[in-house]
C-alpha cells in the first residue's frame, strides 16, 4: 500500500518491519519488488509524494558546490519513482573491464566480476522494459553503419539500448499500492540511523511540518542516490565514533560522474549511424565506438565511447580531398565529416568528494558540499585516445581527424556530467578501500545495506540505471537468503 | 628532372595526362625522350586532382618555404622522377607512404586536422601546378542543394500572420513556428525564409524555429505568401516544406461594424488540446454562432485560419464543419472572429480555449 505518513503513523510513534529500505527510486523500488511476496513487512521510505515536490521540499537538495559546476538540485528527483521520473532511457551494461584493477587507473576493481551480475542483468533488461539485451553491432546495426574495426585497429563497435524509459512511479505504483507486503510511506525523509556497535536500530523520519516516527526493523537498505547515501552516512558519525562504514575515510569520497568531451571532428565514409535508430531486430540501437581493452592496457587509458554526428564539411580539408587516390583506400567513393563526443570514464578520486555543511536544511540535516573533480590524468587519457584515433583512421585509410578542441584548462572548466552521482559508498572486499562488501553490506555493521550507484568502484562509460537495478536484484538475492 | 611544357588543347599528338580539378583541360607534350609511366607523371596528374587543397598546400609552403614538395614526397618514397611506374604502383606507393606517415607521426597539422606530411606535400604540389587555378574548399550553399523529401511534414502552425499583429500562436512563444514530423528530424537542419537561414530546435515530434524581430518587420512588409524551405546542410539537400501567409493589415474596424451585426451567442468556448468538440457525426469539430445579419459568403476564422463555414441566414445561424484536428493541437487562446471575404473586413467574436491535455509529458529529458 501507498500512504502519507503522516496519515499512517501517529506522531512520535514508532513501527517494526521485517526490512526497511530508504529511497522509492529504481533501487528501492526493484528491490521492495523482489522481497515481497513473502509474508514479510517491508517498509519503502520516500521522502517525496507522488507528485514533483514544491519548493520548500526541492530546497531540502540545495547545497554548495566547490569544484566543478554541478546541478546539485535538478539532478535529483524527490518524489516517488526517483531519477526514473526524469532518466532517458540509456541502457548498457559495464564491460568487463570495468569491473577489473587497472594498475594504470588507482582504486580500480569491483570485488566481484562480470559473470556475477550476468543473471542480475538479464532480469532488469526485463524490468526496464529494454528491447533487446544484445549489444552486439554487428549484428543489428547495418554493415554500413559503422566503421570497420578489427583487432589491429584498437577500437571496437559495440552499442546502447533503451528502455522507453520506464517510469517507475506509473510502471509500479498501482502493483505496490496493491500489495499487502509493501508498505509504502511517503514524505518519510530520514532524518537519523540509530545504530550501536554496527548494528542498525532504528531509523527516524521526519516531515516538513513537524510530524515524526521511528521505524525499526533487523535490516536496513539505503537505496537512495549517490548523493544522499554518503550524506546519511555521514549523519552517523557520533563524537569520536566514525560514521557508519567510514573506519577507511571513504564514505562520500570518490564521486565520479560521466563526463562529456568534444575533441573534433574526424572525416571518413559517408552515411554512417552512430546515433540511435531502429536496429536490424526491430529495436532501438545506439552504436558507438570505444577502445579494445588491449588498447586501453597498452596507452594507459581510461574506459570510454565515441559517437558520431554528421556536420557540414569544413574547407581545412574537405571530403573531396581527402578522396585523392592513394590517401585513404578504404574510404569508398564518398566522405563526411562528423562531430565527436566522448562519454568518459573518471578516475575514482577520493578527493572528488561530498561531505556535510555546517548549513542545516529545513528538516535539521545538514546541507550537501560536492567538490566534483576530474583527474589530470582522465584528461590525459582522452588525449591519448584522441591520437590512437588519429593513428588508426589515418594508417588504416578510413579517414582523419580534426583534434580542434585539446585539452586546456579553459575546456574543462566547461565539463558537463550525465547527472550519474557514482561511488561514494564504494565497494570494497577490503574496508581499508570501500565502505560496503561484495554484498553490498556495509563494512562494520551487521545489517546495513546499500543499494545505490553510490557503490559502484568503477563507473565505465555506460549509463548507470541498468547496473543499479541488477546489484539491486542482486542485493534482494542476498537478502532473501539471509531473512529465510 | 626531365623538362617538359603545357599545352592548350588542341594540339595535335598530344598525349592526355590529367584533368584540373578546376574545369580546364590540360595536355602534356614530352620530350621523345619522356617516359609518360613515370613517377612525376603520375604524382603530377594525382596532384592536379585534388579538390579543395589549396589552403592545406599554400600552409604547407608557408610552414616549408623554398621547398620542392614533388622531390619531397618523391624521395620519400624511394622513387626518381623518372622511374617507370604505372599508374597503379604509384597509389600503392603513396598510400604506404601515408600509412607510414601515421604510424611515425610523420603529421602536418592545419586547421586543426592532423594530416599525413605526405598529403600534405601533395596538396602543395597541386598548388604549384595550379597557381591560382588550384582548388579552393567551398562550402554547400542552400541555393545549389537539389531538392529532396528531410521530412515527412504532419503539420505546421502558424500558417499565416496579420500585418501589425504579434506572430503569437497559441502555446507558441511569440515569433516561433512549430513543424510536426512524422520522424524526429536531424538537429543540423535549418530553416530558410526570406533568404534568412535558422536553426531548429527538435522534439521527438517535430521542431520548433524562431524569427528574429528582423525578419518578422521585413516578413511583415511584404504581405501574401512565403515559402519556408529546410536544409540539410550535411547532406546538401534542400527541401520546400510550407508557407506563410502574411495577411494585410484590417481596415477600419468601423467597415466590419456596419457589415456585421452582433453575435448574440456562440460556442463551444473551450476544449482540450486536440480533441474533437461539438462533435459531429462525420467526427468534425463544429462551432455555431448566433447573430441577426452577416454578409453573403461570411466565413469563420480560427486564429486567422479560415475553416470550412455553413451560414443559414434564415435561423440566423453559422455553423463550421473542421475535420483537421491540427488546428487546436497546441494549448492556448484562439481569437475566433467572422470574415466578410467581398470586402476582407473582419469581426473577432471571443476567445476559444484550448486546455492542455493531462498525459502531456513535461519532464526533463536527460541522457
Amino acid at each position: 500500500m501507498i500512504e502519507d505518513i503522516r496519515s499512517s503513523l501517529e506522531n512520535g510513534s514508532t513501527a517494526d518491519f521485517d526490512l526497511v529500505i530508504i529511497g522509492a527510486g529504481p533501487a528501492g523500488i526493484t528491490l521492495a519488488r523482489e522481497m515481497a511476496g513473502r509474508g514479510q513487512k517491508i517498509a519503502l521510505l520516500e521522502a517525496g509524494g507522488m507528485e514533483p515536490p514544491g519548493p520548500q521540499a526541492r530546497a531540502l537538495y540545495d547545497g554548495d558546490v566547490t569544484g566543478l559546476s554541478y546541478p546539485l538540485a535538478a539532478s535529483r528527483q524527490r518524489f516517488f519513482g526517483g531519477t526514473s521520473n526524469h532518466w532517458g532511457g540509456w541502457c548498457r551494461p559495464l564491460d568487463e573491464s570495468d569491473f577489473q584493477s587497472r594498475d594504470w587507473m588507482p582504486l580500480t576493481g569491483w570485488p566481484l566480476d562480470r559473470n556475477a551480475l550476468e543473471d542480475h542483468y538479464r532480469r532488469a533488461h526485463d524490468i526496464l522494459e529494454i528491447g533487446s539485451p544484445d549489444y552486439d553491432t554487428s549484428r543489428h546495426a547495418e554493415r554500413t553503419a559503422t566503421l570497420p574495426t578489427d583487432p589491429t585497429s584498437g577500437f571496437c563497435n559495440t552499442s546502447f539500448r533503451f528502455s522507453p524509459p520506464l517510469r517507475f512511479r506509473s510502471a509500479f505504483g498501482d502493483e505496490l499500492d496493491a500489495s499487502q507486503d509493501i508498505h509504502v510511506l511517503l514524505h518519510a525523509s530520514v532524518v537519523d540511523i540509530e545504530h550501536e556497535a554496527g548494528k542498525v536500530r532504528q531509523v527516524r523520519t521526519r516531515t516538513l511540518d513537524g510530524h515524526e516516527a521511528r521505524i525499526r526493523a533487523p535490516r536496513f537498505v539505503l537505496a537512495t542516490g549517490g548523493l544522499e547515501v554518503p550524506r546519511l552516512l555521514l549523519h552517523t558519525a557520533r563524537g569520536d565514533t566514525p560514521a557508519l562504514g567510514n573506519r577507511s575515510g571513504f564514505v562520500g569520497r570518490c564521486f565520479m560522474e560521466h563526463f562529456g568531451y568534444t575533441p573534433g571532428h574526424i572525416l571518413t565514409r559517408a552515411g554512417l549511424k552512430y546515433h540511435r535508430h531502429e536496429g536490424l531486430d526491430g529495436h532501438s540501437i545506439m552504436p558507438v565506438l570505444a577502445p579494445r581493452p588491449a588498447l586501453m592496457r597498452e596507452h594507459r587509458l581510461n574506459n570510454c565511447c565515441l559517437v558520431f554526428h554528421a556536420i557540414e564539411p569544413d574547407a581545412g580539408w574537405p571530403p573531396g580531398a581527402l578522396l585523392t587516390p592513394g590517401l585513404a583506400r578504404r574510404l569508398g567513393d564518398s566522405a563526411w565529416r562528423y562531430r565527436v563526443t566522448m562519454i568518459n570514464e573518471p578516475t575514482p578520486n577520493p578527493n572528488s568528494r561530498v561531505t556535510l555543511s555546517d548549513q542545516r536544511d529545513a528538516l535539521g540535516m545538514c546541507r550537501l558540499v560536492l567538490d566534483w573533480r576530474i583527474m589530470d590524468r582522465d584528461l590525459e587519457s582522452i588525449e591519448r585516445a584522441v591520437r590512437q584515433l588519429i593513428r588508426w583512421l589515418g594508417q588504416s585509410g578510413l579517414g582523419r581527424v580534426q583534434f580542434s578542441r585539446p585539452i586546456s584548462p579553459e575546456t574543462t572548466e566547461r565539463f558537463t556530467g550525465g547527472m550519474h552521482h557514482m561511488g561514494t559508498a564504494r565497494m570494497s572486499a577490503d574496508p581499508e578501500h570501500g565502505v560496503v562488501d561484495a554484498d553490498c553490506r556495509v563494512h562494520g555493521s551487521d545489517n546495513l545495506y546499500v543499494a545505490s550507484s553510490a557503490v559502484f568502484s568503477a563507473a565505465g562509460y555506460s549509463n548507470p540505471t541498468l547496473s543499479i537495478v541488477a546489484l539491486s536484484l542482486r542485493l534482494a538475492d542476498h537478502l532473501k537468503g539471509q531473512m529465510a | 628532372m626531365k623538362r617538359r611544357r603545357f599545352i592548350a588543347m588542341g594540339t595535335g599528338g598530344a598525349v592526355l595526362v590529367g584533368t584540373g580539378a578546376v574545369g580546364g583541360l590540360w595536355l602534356f607534350c614530352p620530350d621523345p625522350a619522356f617516359v609518360v609511366n613515370s613517377a612525376e607523371a603520375h604524382l603530377d596528374e594525382i596532384a592536379r586532382s585534388m579538390t579543395g587543397v589549396a589552403g592545406t598546400g599554400r600552409a604547407w609552403l608557408e610552414a616549408n618555404p623554398g621547398s620542392k614538395p614533388r622531390r619531397q614526397i618523391l624521395d620519400s618514397m624511394a622513387l626518381s622522377a623518372g622511374d617507370p611506374l604505372s599508374r597503379t604502383q604509384l597509389i600503392d606507393a603513396l598510400s604506404t607512404r601515408v600509412q607510414n606517415d601515421f604510424a611515425d607521426e610523420h603529421i602536418f597539422r592545419h586547421n586543426d586536422w592532423w594530416l599525413a606530411e605526405t598529403e600534405a606535400r601533395l596538396a602543395a604540389l597541386h598548388l604549384t601546378l595550379l597557381g591560382y587555378m588550384a582548388s579552393e574548399a567551398g562550402t554547400p550553399r542552400f541555393e545549389d542543394a537539389p531538392e529532396a523529401r528531410l521530412v515527412s511534414l504532419k503539420s505546421y502552425n502558424p500558417k499565416s500572420v496579420r500585418q501589425g499583429e504579434p506572430m503569437h500562436h497559441p502555446g507558441l512563444p511569440e515569433g516561433t513556428m512549430w513543424f510536426e514530423t512524422a520522424q524526429p528530424p536531424a538537429p543540423r537542419l535549418r530553416v530558410h525564409i526570406d533568404g534568412i537561414s535558422l536553426p531548429v530546435n527538435v522534439s521527438h515530434t517535430g521542431f520548433s524555429v524562431h524569427l528574429p524581430d528582423m525578419l518578422r518587420y521585413r516578413l511583415f512588409e511584404m504581405p501574401g505568401s512565403h515559402e519556408i524551405w529546410l536544409h540539410d546542410p550535411v547532406m546538401d539537400r534542400r527541401q520546400r516544406l510550407a508557407e506563410l501567409a502574411v495577411v494585410e493589415a484590417d481596415r477600419d474596424d468601423a467597415d466590419a461594424d456596419q457589415e456585421f451585426c452582433d453575435v448574440a451567442a456562440w460556442g463551444p468556448k473551450q476544449t482540450v488540446a486536440g480533441e474533437t468538440f461539438n462533435e459531429q457525426p462525420d467526427g468534425a469539430s463544429a462551432f455555431w454562432i448566433r447573430s441577426d445579419c452577416f454578409p453573403e459568403a461570411t466565413v469563420v476564422l480560427l486564429n486567422g485560419i479560415e475553416v470550412p463555414t455553413t451560414l443559414r441566414p434564415a435561423d440566423g445561424l453559422i455553423t463550421t464543419h473542421i475535420t483537421d484536428h491540427t488546428l487546436y493541437d497546441q494549448p492556448g487562446r484562439y481569437i475566433v472572429s467572422l470574415k466578410n471575404p467581398a470586402t476582407g473586413n473582419s469581426r473577432e467574436i471571443g476567445t476559444f480555449t484550448v486546455k492542455p491535455r493531462q498525459d502531456s509529458d513535461t519532464g526533463l529529458k536527460l541522457d
